[in-house]
């Protein structure tokens, strides 16, 4: 058997390019500082002798005789120093166990400086700390840019964090691929980092392939030194690690996912540190690098009240985002992702995700796909905008007219604050925006101001969410009953077929009026202030 | 199958004017295998010779031990003066100072089972399977010949021919950052890769002697044959041949 010269083209490139790569990074501080001790120059300078022997990361110096008893020789005792530059000491004797290097180094060389046996002068080198700054909003102005902005319709806020839930097997992993794949494919530069805390690494890259990602090398899976890919954020360390990771990623970072937060905190989700753990990823992710944080999260056992409620574990975690969208199912191949919580936007239309073959399709309800309970809402608000009270038989005969059933209504009469009299045994309904609508009637063009000569005698200050909402034309003073006369009378309800007829099925007009109810103080409004 | 027995093979990790130390960790009592002389630790002995280092391995390895074992790398061949083809009780092995290149990328495929006993049939198998992966992977990725493939008695083993590279703290470095990263990728939790391999001067088993590691289990019910096996080498890379 003779040995041929095998081809060592391909390894020898490839030692040479990893020696590079390890003379360009940055060494390795040692474990006392820059300055490493030459130890075999420090005993020899004490007239110690020793021997050298390796093994792996460090180098022994087994001393002829112990320092602490001169009776242990033969090479039992030995200073070790690590490759990192730590020192230890060690003798086999029980007599010497626990002996520490710096007990030894007292009885070598007492007090006398080490830096005499160290490259250089010894010194270590003065590392200048980082400071904490004070910047001024315009600094961030260009970091952040001072207003919402949205990476995924209007559900994944730019540089925001998100949490995402669902029931287990519900679909998560594979619907935030698909987000992750529409957000890759509406913006032509940045990444996508995904760090699979919970493993199953070959089930994420499936179904990658599934979702058709696109495989131009911008959605990136976090790996560990070790190979492996579950992260455990609540060590600073694999923190650290994703930072380090993050920065590696030459263009922007669009988005970071975490599936999951039970993964990635080690399992115990009422353990109240998951929240600290996550903001301690929104500082580096969304504050640091300006990218989106989605957290997958699951949903507990049993029946909630809300979709917050279903949220397994710690309500810390909701807290620690902005944003906390749930996954529902609504069929075997169908998905909604509702709004279960939002610091941002009060209402955020629903999506439909839709399973075609082993694709998902993610959109938004059209409008004229608009569930029956959503149109009933909006038949009913724009009812008593327009109304002040309404017999409750008269609501329930138009609405079965339109399609609704009567238990449908009562519940959004709860829902949307109506209020109810009786006159004798007849039930009315009573508007929510009764003052509103009242105020509505107002809009005045200039000439039809009152003045202190039209007999306003005395002037009211109108308050401020009247100019901003409901008038139209310049602001009056507002009158009090008894000295409006009876001429504005006049004006205004001949105005109020003209100009202050609502509607109803104006979306943005309502959502402001909705707004502006809940900024009304209506408790304190002038007593009768705005009877005309 | 080939052993160090055979020449061609012996001379594959030991050419011609230069040294290996063979080493026997744990041993007890006198021996013909190391003179009669008493041993109690470990016995060691430096060959350059083929037949002289047939002859006391072969008488060895009917003494009580563990394993035998032998030096991968190119050593300093002026040790031989320690021990001069023959074994004896041990003052001095094989330091990694005194290792001058690294010529073998070791890798030591271990069934996980407890430790100080045998493995059983099935959990060789399961190493030994896992080793052709390896292989594949090692070759296209660091563009290395193919290895030489063994089994150490209770795991498997791949030899991965490196062209002799001299020893530094760098290529230390090289060789263990490999063998991370081939642990990591390859991995199960029924085969564990012993990342500890790297250092220059680590030995390895001696194919051609027995793995005695605890007692000698035979099959019975509910129970595996745990049996002391010899070790080999069946496959070697077309390169070496």
């Amino acid at each position: 058997m003779s040995e041929q010269t095998p081809n060592y083209e391909t390894f020898n490139q490839k030692f040479q390019e990893w020696k590079a790569d390890q003379e360009q990074a940055p060494q390795q501080p040692s474990h006392q500082g820059e300055a490493k001790l030459d130890v075999g120059k420090y005993l020899s300078h004490y007239g110690i002798e020793y021997k050298v022997k390796t093994n792996g990361e460090w180098v022994r110096y087994c001393l002829s005789r112990c320092v602490f008893d001169s009776s242990h020789s033969g090479g039992e005792a030995s200073i070790g120093q690590h490759a990192t530059g730590k020192l230890s000491y060690q003798c086999f004797h029980n007599s010497c166990k626990g002996r520490t290097w710096a007990e030894a180094r007292r009885l070598i060389s007492g007090e006398d400086k080490l830096t005499q046996f160290m490259p250089g002068d010894g010194s270590r080198p003065k590392q200048e700390k980082p400071k904490a700054r004070l910047r001024s909003l315009n600094d961030l102005k260009s970091k952040f840019s001072g207003e919402v902005s949205y990476l995924w319709k209007q559900h994944i806020p730019k540089g925001m964090p998100v949490i995402i839930n669902g029931r287990e097997g519900v679909g998560k992993s594979k619907n935030c691929l698909a987000i992750a794949r529409d957000i890759l494919l509406a913006n032509p530069a940045g990444s996508i980092i995904w760090v699979s805390s919970e493993g199953f690494v070959s089930d994420t890259i499936t179904k990658a392939y599934e979702v058709g990602l696109p495989m131009d090398g911008r959605f990136h899976i976090a790996e560990k030194p070790d190979g492996t890919y579950r992260f455990d954020f609540r060590w600073k360390e694999e923190r650290d690690l994703l930072a380090g990771l993050l920065e590696q990623v030459s263009e922007r970072i669009l988005c970071v996912f975490i599936d999951s937060i039970r993964g990635m905190t080690g399992g115990d989700d009422n353990d109240p540190k998951t929240g600290s753990v996550m903001h301690k990823l929104n500082a580096i992710v969304c504050d640091r690098f300006g990218a989106a944080l989605v957290y997958l999260d699951h949903w507990k056992k049993g029946k909630a009240g809300t979709l917050l409620d279903k949220a397994v574990g710690t309500t810390a975690k909701t807290a620690a985002v902005r944003l906390v969208l749930s996954i529902v199912p609504t069929s075997t191949y169908s998905r909604k992702i509702k709004m279960a919580k939002s610091n941002i936007l009060p209402f955020l239309p629903d999506l439909r995700s839709v399973e075609v073959g082993k694709n998902i399709v993610i959109e938004q309800e059209e409008e004229g796909e608009e569930t029956l309970g959503t149109k009933a809402e909006h038949w009913l608000i724009g009812r008593f905008m327009e109304t002040d009270e309404v017999p409750a038989s008269e609501i329930y005969e138009e609405g079965k007219a339109q399609g609704f059933k009567d238990e449908l209504l009562r519940k959004l009469k709860a829902k949307i604050g109506i209020g109810h009299k009786k006159n004798g045994v007849k039930s009315i309904w009573v508007s929510p925006y009764r003052e509103l609508a009242q105020l509505a009637q107002w809009n005045f063009t200039d000439s039809e101001i009152p003045k202190e000569s039209d007999g306003c005698k005395e002037k009211t200050t109108v308050p401020n969410y009247c100019a901003s909402t409901v008038h139209q034309g310049t602001v009056p003073s507002v009158p009090s009953v008894q000295t409006v006369p009876e001429e504005m009378n006049k004006h205004s309800n001949k105005n109020i077929s003209n100009h202050t007829t609502l509607d109803a099925s104006d979306e943005n007009y309502l959502k402001s009026i909705d707004a502006d109810i809940d900024a009304l103080d209506l408790e304190n409004l002038p007593k009768g202030g705005f009877q005309l | 199958m080939k052993t160090l027995f055979d020449k061609a093979v012996f001379q594959l990790f030991c050419k011609p004017g230069e040294v290996i130390e063979v080493r026997i960790p744990k041993v007890y009592g006198k021996s013909p295998a190391w003179g009669d002389e008493y041993a109690k630790g470990t016995v060691s002995g430096y060959f350059d010779d083929h037949a002289a280092f047939c002859k006391a391995v072969m008488q060895a390895d009917k003494a009580l031990h563990d394993g035998i074992y032998f030096t991968l790398q190119v050593i300093d061949r002026r040790l031989i003066g320690r021990a001069f083809n023959r074994l004896k009780p041990a003052q001095h092995t094989t330091s990694d100072l005194s290792v001058i290149a690294y010529r073998w990328l070791p890798v030591d495929l271990d069934p996980v089972r407890p430790s100080g006993v045998s493995s059983s049939d099935v959990e060789l198998s399961e190493a030994m399977a896992l080793r052709e992966a390896i292989s594949l992977h090692v070759t296209k990725e660091l563009g290395l010949p193919h290895p030489i493939q063994g089994m150490s008695g209770n795991g498997g083993h791949l030899l991965f021919r490196l062209p002799d590279i001299p020893v530094s703290e760098q290529t230390i470095l090289f060789v263990k950052k490999n063998l991370e990263a081939i642990a990591g990728r390859f991995n199960t939790n029924k085969v564990s890769i012993d990342t500890t391999v790297f250092n220059p001067a680590r030995i390895w088993k001696l194919y051609g002697t027995k793995s005695r590691k605890g007692d000698e289990v035979p099959a019975g019910p509910g129970r595996e044959a745990r049996p002391h096996r010899v070790s080999y080498i069946d496959r070697i890379g077309v390169e070496h041949v």
